[in-house]
């Protein structure tokens, strides 16, 4: 009792403490390593401007602050009027205050108040000739936390401590000993990898800006009223950008909770942190049945899949979310292609639920997985007809595209449009790698295409492809278990070598086809992904059902565990040495360069209601908010038409007055364009997002077969009771 | 003649070719005379374990002893060779020995004030403790270099280190000798450990570090152990008391972390009799430190060190988990737990929820692994320390802790001394204890290794043999000191009726000859007024002494006259005595306790009782 009480105790002041960074957590310091000086020069701290100076003095870094009002400090010297401080968003003034003149150091605290979050806060000052300026600090405070980061940690931590209560004070309901230690081991290690994370900030790596910005626009789009999203609503000055090109089904806890008021990047760490734990329950669960003649290998592939090299390269220096949630699914996709081909083939669901996974993180890895499921089957032709299990696979297809509409749909929709896509084109042949590189370490630095990063399978990738060959080699005999492992191993080294320069690419993208999936998989290297699911799958089952390697498991298990934790250790240094730490109030967006539509004109995206002839068509007055215009006006003749300041996408529609349905059609800068009847009364026109109506069928049918699906696991307990 | 320079004046009439510098022809310091003695040494003891011991000491001890030894040669490996590699605290370091050095060649003993630093002035030299810096001041002494004899004592800590972990490890697992020894060297190669001996050279916190095994393994026999082993306790303290303020302070909180959790057995059982012997032991036996400490601190002097901004120095949480310190671009000493104690925490973990009931010694275990865990969030931006700070007791805390990072000494010990513990303890891992543990080591080693390469590529500064510390803190000395206004010579109230003829300073004396042509005058030696000083006149009369500017020694002078003198010494303060006193008389208390307890009884003895162990 004594015991509970202390851990009640304690566990209070641990989440107290955490809790307590909210009152701190107010303030938002500018300074001199958070501005950038553009005229003057900065002495002592302060920015110092002379007479000499004008124009703009120094702008602040982008702030994304949420709803709310603000208070900005600034503490300053000017000599002589004509300074002003202007606060900016969205690329243009928000606020503007005059400066005055002082003949000491004034600090003024001026009231902002936002009407919506913004991504694209700064502020910046600008001063005339004449008058000279120091400014020593601006700051930006809220009499709320600026966000709920610590509420939200203060509340994890609490649930976390009330699971580690469970566990050790209660437990009643008996786990299995090495179930529990699985466990244990998979999440000290989801927690190891996931350490450049504890920190308030993050480490800048390739794509990081892609997801923050898109966590924030899908967090614009569902406050708009957009739900699912399909592009947002405020990016190129209201024009919209489109998002449902990427997958971003498992986004969405991310964006619920930057909803919430959690910072965008803290929000991006939760969402790793889940994916790093989703990748070692799947990768065990998935191994345990594929793998699971020893206790132990289930857990050895879980390891090592979850701390490979490639992966952990994947989360800190690409920041590629697509792949990582990509590399969640496979060792489920890989159980189920064995159920299927070989295996219990009633659990072809296991497929089924793979690849819609597969489809809702990453559309590229969808084909190269494709590519490696159809390679795999050709082993496996003539069990696959003699036994039809082509049934199964034509009711994993049904599932999946039941079950994917509500997405499919809408892709299908929005990939016809004609989007200048030269962004995403990427050579190729620049991009291979040399054999040494696939097994090196960062810390190698091998010269090579990639010398700075861990582009590789490691030490791990190499014990498991020997493990793989031994156990190919000693085993005369094969039961369809090995047989599937041989094929696997064949595959990884296949894949292995497709990354790498001993393939002639040069000749073999003549091929139109062998062009377009390299042209739409980017980069060789991608494969890694398969060549590191093959060779580990292979490697550890190898080395379980090898009976010649059974005195050196344990050993062999150890080095090739040691291995992926120096290649963790290569890799996480690799991030801090970066040097670039991105705050949470600074989440450094990137507006995102793909999926434009062709012939837009960046430098046309006024936020004004377009007219064909001002003198025909008359404006009384009109309202611009997200995706939504209202326009009243007068047309005076036939053949007129307004534009309204948003981007055509599927699912803009204009309507009259009563609600009748006007035409829409795409106008110049691709912007929405409604033709207008002449008609001497006042018309209000209304252009807005709603959907396509064949989006509701895509809906309609996924909901059909969720709510099939849920009945279908239920039906004993459903009989039960339609039967009481 | 510390700092003796050759200038040559050269003028430009011919060419000079300089060939050399001779300063003298005899060695300069008697390092290999020293380093030849210690290889005698060791022979002899190679000797007698292979010759001549006959079962004297046991194999497994000195199988154990050679491991401990081992361990401590590998973690000092870079300091075989001539100079020491540069690191941050090192001239603190090294000015702490030459401190001690020159205050005990000026016939101070203990040593307090140290007579020769900044220009003649004197700096308290006992504001670090110093007890353990002796060693290497007495090597001083006897003419071995300033880097020699740090060097020799770094070798000694590192394997005092091993051997108290060994030994308050077997404590506290109950004699388990493979886990002790485990935890001894995963103690002596751990991460942490390392960079504080090549990348701080932070001597007190090393020093510390060496105790706080014993203050673990202490207060487990105090709270839930053998309470007749209270003087573990009582040991760990009164030697952390005179190695690290600040590891003293944060093992005081530790053990009230741990203190609450026995606080009915505590109670119940009576063991706050223990808790007060212990306390009390440990207090007497230093007080020929504190007493001093104390009245120099009364008197103004610093010993406090530099403020330091405690909440500017918090380390991430994520450098908790970072496996290699010198690749972090924040700072080169961010704290680090390293990966053995990584591991250890999570076999700490797997033990604690893996077993179904757990008994006395598990239980400790169990929270150690939640100090360790607190303590080392403690370090971190985890805890809104600007805002604690704002709480005056928090405040004083900090204060003396100084550095957030500070708090991984005791986290490191705990986390280490769980996990180790639990490998044995945990029926789910004793079977696999003898590999993991193992496996473990070699990996301690194998990262050890790359941090010791690490530290001597990146810190390519050498200092060679010769050079010396200057040490430019104001810690010891008096609040209020400048250090720009160090001149060598006296001051005196008014140039034209007071004229200084000589004045000598050799060692804790200085000698003063004026002439006064009026009383009320005074002069002003330059010497610092520490507490101690005492001022004669000719005659021996004793003279009033206060502080005069820049707290130099101003002596009033009372009459007028030619051939007058001054005689300033050093002699300490009555009240020191004290101090001594209570020291000796525990030392004599306990002299007679352990003599007691060896002392035939009557009617059969130790004599008879060997003999019946004989028989038996």
């Amino acid at each position: 009792m004594k015991n509970k009480l202390l851990y009640i105790i304690f566990s209070v002041l641990f989440v107290g403490c955490i809790a307590s960074h909210n009152i701190t957590n107010h303030k938002i310091p500018c300074d001199e390593e958070r501005w950038v000086v553009l005229s003057g020069k900065t002495v002592n701290g302060a920015l110092a401007a002379d007479e000499g100076n004008e124009g703009r003095i120094l702008e602040t870094r982008y702030y994304s602050l949420n709803q709310g009002d603000y208070t900005v400090t600034i503490k300053f010297y000017s000599s002589a009027p004509g300074t002003r401080l202007i606060v900016e968003a969205v690329d243009r003034p928000y606020m503007t205050v005059d400066l005055p003149a002082s003949e000491d150091v004034e600090v003024l605290e001026i009231p902002v108040s936002l009407d919506r979050d913004y991504v694209d806060f700064r502020i910046y000052i600008e001063k005339t000739q004449g008058s000279s300026l120091a400014i020593w600090e601006i700051d930006i405070a809220s009499e709320k936390p600026v966000n709920q980061d610590f509420t939200y940690l203060a509340v994890l931590a609490a649930l976390v401590l009330v699971s580690i209560y469970y566990l050790i004070f209660i437990r009643r309901r008996p786990i299995s000993s090495d179930t529990f230690f699985s466990v244990l081991v998979l999440a000290a290690a989801c927690i190891l990898i996931s350490g450049p994370m504890f920190r308030v900030d993050l480490y800048e790596a390739d794509d990081l800006g892609y997801h923050i910005y898109k966590i924030e626009g899908m967090r614009d789009a569902i406050k708009n009223g957009q739900f699912p999203v399909y592009f947002y609503p405020y990016t190129f000055n209201g024009y919209g950008y489109i998002n449902v090109l990427y997958p971003s089904f498992f986004f969405y806890p991310a964006v619920f909770l930057r909803i919430l008021g959690v910072s965008s990047i803290t929000c991006y760490k939760s969402f790793m942190f889940a994916v790093n734990l989703g990748t070692a329950w799947i990768a065990y669960c998935s191994a345990k049945r594929l793998l699971g003649r020893s206790r132990w290998a289930p857990l050895l592939f879980s390891l090592l899949y979850l701390l490979a090299p490639y992966r952990i390269n994947n989360l800190w220096v690409r920041a590629a979310v697509g792949e990582l949630l990509a590399t969640m699914f496979l060792p489920f996709i890989l159980l189920g292609l064995y159920e299927l081909l070989v295996g219990d083939r009633k659990k072809w669901w296991y497929l089924a639920i793979g690849y819609s996974g597969l489809i809702q993180s990453h559309v590229l890895s969808c084909l190269m997985i494709l590519i490696l499921s159809v390679v795999i089957g050709i082993f496996y032709v003539d069990i696959f007809f003699k036994e039809k299990r082509w049934i199964e696979l034509l009711k994993i297809i049904g599932c999946l595209l039941v079950f994917n509409a509500w997405y499919l749909i809408p892709f299908l929709v929005y990939i016809q449009l004609d989007l200048n896509l030269s962004k995403l084109h990427m050579e190729w042949d620049l991009h291979v790698m040399n054999l040494a590189e696939v097994f090196q370490s960062y810390k190698a630095g091998i010269p090579g295409t990639y010398e700075w990063r861990s582009n590789s399978l490691g030490l791990s990738g190499m014990i498991c492809l020997a493990l793989g060959v031994a156990g190919v080699l000693v085993k005369k005999e094969k039961d369809q278990k090995q047989k599937f492992l041989s094929v696997l191993l064949v595959y990884g080294v296949v894949f292995t070598v497709l990354t790498t320069n001993m393939v002639p690419w040069e000749l073999l993208r003549r091929v139109s086809v062998i062009d377009w999936v390299s042209e739409t998989i980017q980069f060789p290297w991608r494969f890694l992904t398969i060549s590191n699911l093959c060779l580990l799958s292979a490697g550890v089952g190898w080395l379980y059902e090898n009976g010649v390697l059974k005195p050196y498991r344990l050993a062999i298990s150890a080095i090739m565990v040691l291995a992926v934790v120096f290649a963790m250790w290569d890799v996480t240094n690799l991030t801090a040495s970066k040097g670039i730490a991105i705050p949470p109030d600074r989440p450094q967006v990137k507006t995102p360069p793909e999926y434009i539509l062709k012939g837009s004109d960046n430098s046309d995206y006024r936020n004004i209601v377009y007219l064909s002839d001002e003198e025909k068509v008359e404006v009384q007055d009109y309202t611009l908010e997200a995706s939504k215009a209202k326009v009243w006006l007068v047309c005076k003749e036939e053949g007129q038409y307004i534009e309204a300041p948003m981007f055509n996408y599927p699912g803009y529609k204009a309507f009259g007055k009563d609600g009748t349905l006007l035409p829409v059609e795409t106008g110049s800068n691709n912007r929405v364009r409604v033709r207008l009847s002449p008609s001497e009364q006042v018309q209000e026109i209304t252009v807005r997002f709603v959907g396509e109506n064949i989006f509701l069928v895509g809906y309609g049918v996924t909901l059909v077969a969720v709510i099939w699906a849920l009945c279908y696991i239920n039906r004993e307990k459903l009989r039960q009771r339609i039967r009481k | 003649m510390k700092q003796m320079k050759q200038k040559i004046l050269f003028m430009i009439v011919s060419v000079l070719l300089i060939a050399g510098v001779v300063i003298c022809d005899r060695p300069l310091n008697c390092d290999y005379i020293y380093l030849a003695v210690l290889m005698v040494l060791l022979s002899v003891l190679l000797y007698y374990l292979l010759f001549l011991n006959r079962g004297r000491i046991s194999r497994e001890t000195i199988l154990t002893g050679v491991i401990l030894a081992a361990a401590a040669f590998f973690v000092s490996t870079p300091m075989f060779r001539p100079g020491i590699f540069k690191a941050s605290g090192l001239m603190s370091s090294m000015s702490a020995i030459e401190g001690v050095k020159n205050a005990l060649k000026s016939g101070q003993f203990p040593a307090y004030v140290d007579p020769y630093a900044l220009n003649g002035y004197g700096r308290f030299c006992g504001q670090l403790p110093n007890l353990f810096l002796y060693p290497a001041a007495f090597l001083r002494l006897l003419g071995i270099s300033l880097i020699t004899s740090y060097k020799s004592l770094l070798f000694a800590v590192n394997l005092g280190t091993g051997v108290i972990a060994y030994v308050s490890a077997k404590r506290l697992f109950g004699q388990a000798g493979k886990a002790s020894l485990l935890f001894a060297i995963l103690y002596v190669t751990g991460f942490y450990r390392v960079s504080l001996l090549w990348s701080r050279s932070d001597l007190g916190e090393l020093l510390g570090m060496m105790f706080l095994p014993l203050v673990v393994a202490g207060l487990y026999e105090l709270l839930a152990g053998d309470r007749k082993k209270w003087w573990y306790l009582a040991l760990g303290y009164g030697c952390l008391l005179q190695c690290h303020i600040p590891t003293l302070v944060i093992t005081v909180l530790f053990s009230l972390f741990v203190w609450v959790w026995y606080i009915d057995v505590f109670f119940k059982e009576k063991r706050w009799v223990e808790m007060l012997k212990a306390l009390g032991c440990a207090l007497v036996f230093n007080a020929w430190y504190l007493v001093p400490l104390i009245t120099y601190a009364k008197a103004g002097v610093n010993v406090m060190g530099q403020h330091v901004d405690f909440a500017g120095g918090v380390l991430y949480v994520m450098d908790l988990f970072l496996l290699d310190s010198y690749k972090v671009i924040e700072e080169v000493q961010a704290g680090y737990l390293g990966l053995s104690v990584l591991l250890c925490a999570f076999f700490a973990l797997v033990g604690l929820t893996m077993e179904k009931k757990i008994n006395e010694r598990q239980k400790y275990l169990s929270i150690l692994l939640a100090a360790g865990v607190g303590f080392a969030l403690l370090a971190t931006q985890f805890v809104p320390w600007q805002l604690f700070e704002q709480a005056g007791l928090i405040e004083d805390l900090t204060r003396l802790i100084r550095y957030p990072r500070c708090f991984l000494g005791i986290a490191v010990t705990a986390l280490l001394a769980a996990g180790t513990g639990w490998l044995w303890e945990s029926f789910y891992l004793k079977k696999y204890a003898i590999f993991a543990g193992g496996g473990v080591a070699v990996l301690a080693a194998l990262v050890a290794v790359l941090n010791l390469i690490d530290c001597q590529v990146e810190n390519v500064n050498l200092i060679s043999m010769d050079e010396l510390p200057v040490a430019v803190e104001q810690t010891g000395l008096l609040q209020g000191t400048d250090q720009g206004d160090l001149s060598p010579w006296p001051r005196v109230s008014d140039e034209g009726k007071v004229a200084v003829t000589d004045y000598g300073r050799e060692g804790k004396q200085a000698d003063l000859y004026f002439s006064s042509e009026s009383g009320n005058q005074f002069v002003e030696l330059p010497v610092f007024n520490y507490p101690g000083y005492r001022a004669f006149d000719q005659n021996r009369a004793r003279l009033p002494i206060e502080t005069g500017t820049n707290n130099r020694v101003r002596v009033l002078i009372s009459s007028a006259g030619q051939d007058q003198a001054i005689h300033l010494e050093f002699a300490g303060k009555r009240i020191f005595w004290g101090g001594y006193l209570a020291t000796l008389a525990a030392a004599l208390w306990t002299l007679w306790g352990i003599l007691k307890t060896r002392r035939p009884v009557v009617g059969g003895g130790v004599a008879e009782r060997k003999s019946g162990k004989e028989q038996g």
